[in-house]
């Protein structure tokens, strides 16, 4: 286990339920400033800031930090990581919760932007390139709802901005290979 | 005149809904000189689904362009910010031999700038403009290598070189809310909302983007509207009085047309 705190701090230091996946990217540096939760452009919205979360990786409970509906926000804008005074990788803290989250089949309070991840490797998946309108097309229905942006949507459609046939597939076959290669572990 | 060549990275958006990106980088990079060789067979980056939901895979969908671009022997150039910096987190994870640059390193460089102020036919001296970058063109620095990434300067090198009206703003590289527009978009309506009020509190006719996100959430979710947003590269074809221009202003939601006329660019 990679660490950043050794000899008699590392010794007194209380039982951890470190979540598994955020190895290596320093969480247990955190002494909790909160520079990354100020700076964050969708503190705000999340049930838990980045602080929290950083902090819950370290400490756990696992339960609470991965059904949070603050790591589904999200915008992998960096700030944080970018900012973080130890060199915490929070925004790489907030993607190994996803990624833990979804292998174990922890569902969010909010499920939309779970729903769009998949709904977008899923057209990468079966067509190499992302279309648009497909996308959204299976945003609506693994999410089981009429997408918020419709008109919107309709609006660029007439402007001419979204195209309706598809670009032709590129290397799926590929692709299916890169897909498999990660399942069953 | 050829003077450098290159591979190119489109991305999804550039052949979906930012035609106009890819149409005005090609005709710009062709006129000063540069070709694009855009890969055959690429495939998407990942973009923020990939590394949400698996890292491994992530790492790989932007891996797989970079063989394809090792093959070519060139280095790649994405204008799309977000599929630069995952290619950007490729190169370093898989040690690629391959260089990725972003469609605006290439233009900023010191021949490139002055190639471009060689070849100015129009100056956008008559057009205010604030710069946002966005945050994936410049963070975080450890994958971009870039050292001004609170307060970068590339793109203002580039327009300053064509001679646009600057105006100074606290917002280069605040986030407009990237891929939550579809899920979210009362996210993303905040925040871009937010930097267009910014900008206009700024004095600005128009933001100036280089990422296809950035300019979709922008021109789309401003709560007052009206303000437009534009490609550095769209900016760039006026300044170099290129043919073809006139297809992309209807493609923004926006009208940039009027703003462009007033400020005698088009």
């Amino acid at each position: 286990m990679m660490s950043g705190l050794s000899g008699p701090m590392a010794a007194n230091r209380p039982q951890l339920d470190r979540i598994r996946g955020v190895e290596g990217l320093n969480a247990e540096l955190c002494f909790s400033c909160r520079k990354c939760s100020a700076g964050c452009p969708v503190a705000d919205d999340m049930d838990l800031a980045p602080h929290q979360l950083v902090r819950l990786a370290v400490a756990g409970p696992e339960g609470e930090a991965l059904r949070s509906s603050g790591i589904w926000l999200c915008t992998s804008c960096q700030t944080c990581t970018t900012r973080c005074p130890n060199g915490v990788d929070v925004a790489g803290v907030i993607d190994a919760l996803k990624q833990r989250a979804v292998a174990s089949g922890v569902k969010p309070r909010d499920g939309r932007m779970l729903a769009f991840h998949r709904a977008f490797l899923d057209d990468v998946k079966a067509r190499g390139r992302v279309h648009e309108m497909s996308l959204t097309a299976r945003y609506a229905l693994r999410a089981r709802r009429v997408p918020e942006g419709i008109l919107l949507g309709i609006g660029m459609f007439q402007k001419g901005k979204l195209p309706l046939i598809p670009p032709k597939k590129t290397a799926t076959r590929e692709l299916r290979r890169l897909f498999e290669r990660g399942k069953g572990k | 005149m050829t003077v450098r060549v290159l591979s190119y990275y489109p991305g999804c958006s550039l052949h979906g809904m930012s035609r106009e990106y890819d149409e005005s980088t090609r005709l710009v990079y062709r006129a000063l000189g540069i070709e694009l060789r855009e890969l055959a067979n690429w495939t998407c980056c990942g973009a923020s689904a990939g590394h949400s939901l698996d890292q491994e895979l992530a790492i790989a969908l932007a891996t797989r362009n970079l063989e394809l671009a090792a093959a070519a022997g060139n280095e790649l150039v994405a204008p799309c910010a977000a599929c630069y910096q995952r290619l950007k987190i490729g190169e370093k994870e898989s040690a690629s031999p391959v260089t990725v640059l972003h469609a605006l390193d290439v233009i900023s460089s010191p021949e490139t700038l002055d190639r471009l102020r060689e070849s100015l036919q129009r100056p956008l001296s008559g057009l205010k403009i604030v710069l946002y970058y966005g945050c994936l063109l410049v963070r975080p620095p450890e994958v971009t290598g870039r050292e001004d990434y609170e307060d970068p300067q590339s793109m203002d090198q580039v327009m300053a070189a064509v001679g646009a009206d600057i105006r100074p703003w606290s917002f280069k590289t605040d986030c407009c809310g990237a891929g939550l527009a579809v899920a979210r978009p009362d996210v993303v309506r905040r925040l871009s909302s937010h930097l267009a009020e910014m900008a206009r509190q700024a004095g600005a006719d128009c933001i100036v983007t280089a990422c296809p996100l950035c300019q979709a959430n922008l021109d789309t979710r401003q709560d007052k509207g009206g303000l437009p947003v534009l490609y550095f590269t769209e900016l760039l074809a006026c300044a170099l009085g290129l043919e073809g221009t006139e297809s992309w202003w209807r493609r923004h939601m926006v009208d940039p047309v009027p703003v462009l006329k007033k400020a005698g660019v088009i």
